[in-house]
């Protein structure tokens, strides 16, 4: 469905230095850099996959999800989605893929978002059938009956983007990329889209991209992950062997009723940041359970919390491999 | 409620004595320089007043309502990304973005305009045609094309150069030179303004055969320009697009 092959995006930007002085500067004599956001990107991807793409703030994720839509020329390589090039923009391709952004708006700001929704049924030649039919399970899916016909400026922010997910999905795109779908959202929300997520994927077998941050929207939604720091892949494959891999510690981090000692800590696993009222472990994932309890029986815990690595941790762990 | 439509209705008027102001400033321009002559180029008064009438209406209506604003707000979104959805359409992103927003109170500004033309003629000898009405049309029409395609071909310089919100300000004191008579450009200005600019075709050769006759190589040469420049911005708002850098998000 979708192949990219060395794919690669250099931006270039202008430096200068601060203040008044150099901006004159720089108005005659600019130092150019070139910034390679992605670097010799492959992969594919086939029909009916959620595939998530993770990495830090600044890693080429967008970038690569602006290029798979069209919006950006890459500086090299070839892209091939559903047999199109995407920047050519032909309107075959347009009618089938959708972009979400979750930082970013195209609904009617004045209007109710109904309003929206019809603007895109006219776009793409939805027919009026077709556009009921869609619109009842989207409006179904995503519990969003009640505020579909109130001015968008005065809904939530989760409700917001509910309905900008249905104006997106209204024509049935093939290809979806979700970009930060959840950014911002409290959990219950984050859940929900997340449902939905899937239930559209299985309805429509519809193929879905999507970019996060959070390792809980790829962990509920992704059989796979491609990872991206830098414009680099790290890692490309099933998300269980990258935890089994890469995350195969959890940490626990336990608050104690009165000071204790390093030294008496020690024994339960590898500490990351100890002091004396708060320290969190590094436990392997299936010595959690036992060590855990030891630590509640032996220790005096006033209040535990067990997590995750966080994502950042995880891809260092992958590009410290290489 | 009642004060945000109080506040319209005082911009609404003045945006009426804005076209009202800047239409009295040019004929006062004329009344004062046809005081001292008699004809420029060959046209006398009441017949500047029919040419301005023409650039009136192209000017003000037709730019204001359809292609001024458009423009000018391409380089601002461009800089911003929010064009992104737009580019996304399956429809044709030229003409959404250059044409999509029509701003009505521009066309208060036919009325002036069709004033002037009245009044030009009416205190000329004047048979009017139907033939030269239409082929005055069909010129002011290839005019309105060719300032459309020149306006988009400067606007999509902001894909490349990111921030460019002066760029359509350029081109309409450019196209101020189009209310005058066609026939004061002599030499290298002829050239510029026939071929490279082609300001002469929005009011000055619709004017002169409305008023003095059919021109046949003139209605052809508007015709051949309007299409090169409308192709020339086709092709150049293509080049521009897969400049387009989005803005991070």
């Amino acid at each position: 469905m979708i192949t990219i092959q060395n794919i690669s995006k250099t931006f270039e930007v202008h430096k200068r230095e601060p203040g008044i002085v150099n901006s004159f500067k720089a108005l005659f004599n600019r130092t150019y850099t070139q910034v390679e956001a992605v670097k010799n990107v492959s992969f594919s991807i086939d029909e009916g996959e959620i595939v998530g793409f993770i990495g830090p703030n600044g890693a080429g994720k967008t970038t690569t999800l602006k290029m798979l839509s069209g919006l950006l020329y890459p500086t090299s390589g070839t892209i091939s989605v559903a047999g199109h090039t995407p920047y050519d923009r032909d309107v075959d391709f347009l009618k089938m893929i959708s972009l979400v952004m979750g930082q970013k708006n195209q609904l009617l700001w004045d209007l109710p978002a109904v309003d929206t929704f019809k603007l895109q049924k006219e776009v793409y030649e939805v027919s009026d059938g077709q556009y009921e039919a869609n619109l009842d399970v989207l409006v179904d899916m995503l519990d969003a009956r009640d505020f579909i016909q109130q001015q968008v400026r005065k809904l939530s922010l989760g409700q917001r983007m509910k309905c900008e997910l249905i104006a997106a999905l209204i024509y049935n795109p093939k290809i979806v990329f979700l970009d930060e779908p959840t950014i911002g959202l409290d959990v219950v929300a984050q859940k929900r889209l997340r449902q939905f997520i899937k239930d559209y994927n299985k309805q429509y077998n519809a193929t879905i991209i999507l970019t996060s941050h959070y390792m809980g929207d790829v962990q509920e939604l992704c059989k796979r992950v491609i990872v991206i720091d830098k414009g680099v892949v790290g890692y490309d494959g099933a998300l269980d062997d990258l935890v089994k891999t890469y995350a195969s510690d959890k940490t626990i981090t336990l608050t104690f009723a009165h000071e204790m000692q390093k030294a008496d800590l020690e024994s339960f696993g590898s500490i990351l940041t100890y002091d004396p009222l708060r320290t969190t472990f590094s436990i392997p994932r299936s010595e959690m359970k036992r060590v855990a309890s030891e630590m509640l029986s032996k220790l005096p815990v006033d209040d535990v919390d067990i997590a995750e690595m966080p994502i950042e941790d995880v891809i260092r762990e992958v590009f410290s491999e290489k | 409620m009642l004060q945000t439509s109080m506040q319209y209705r005082f911009s609404f008027f003045i945006e009426l004595f804005i076209e009202i102001g800047y239409i009295a400033w040019t004929l006062a321009f004329i009344y004062v320089v046809f005081g001292n002559i008699t004809e420029v180029g060959g046209w006398n008064y009441h017949e500047m007043l029919v040419l301005i009438g023409v650039f009136t209406i192209f000017s003000e209506t037709i730019m204001g309502l359809f292609f001024i604003w458009n423009l000018r707000l391409l380089p601002e979104k461009i800089k911003n990304g929010t064009i992104d959805f737009t580019l996304l359409k399956p429809i044709n992103s030229q003409f959404i973005l250059t044409a999509g927003n029509t701003y009505i109170s521009s066309f208060f500004a036919t009325i002036p305009g069709m004033f002037l033309i009245w009044y030009g003629i009416s205190n000329l000898e004047f048979t009017f045609s139907v033939v030269n009405s239409i082929a005055a049309l069909i010129v002011f029409i290839c005019g309105v094309i060719i300032i459309y395609a020149i306006m988009t071909i400067i606007s999509s310089l902001a894909f490349v150069l990111t921030n460019a919100q002066g760029l359509p300000r350029l081109v309409v004191d450019l196209y101020q030179f189009g209310q005058y008579p066609p026939t004061i450009y002599k030499n290298i200005p002829k050239f510029i303004f026939t071929f490279i600019f082609p300001v002469v075709f929005i009011a000055g050769i619709p004017s002169d055969i409305f008023l003095h006759g059919l021109n046949i190589p003139n209605v052809l040469l508007s015709i051949v320009v309007a299409i090169a420049f409308l192709y020339g911005s086709i092709w150049v708002w293509k080049q521009m697009i897969s400049h387009y850098s989005s803005a991070s998000s």
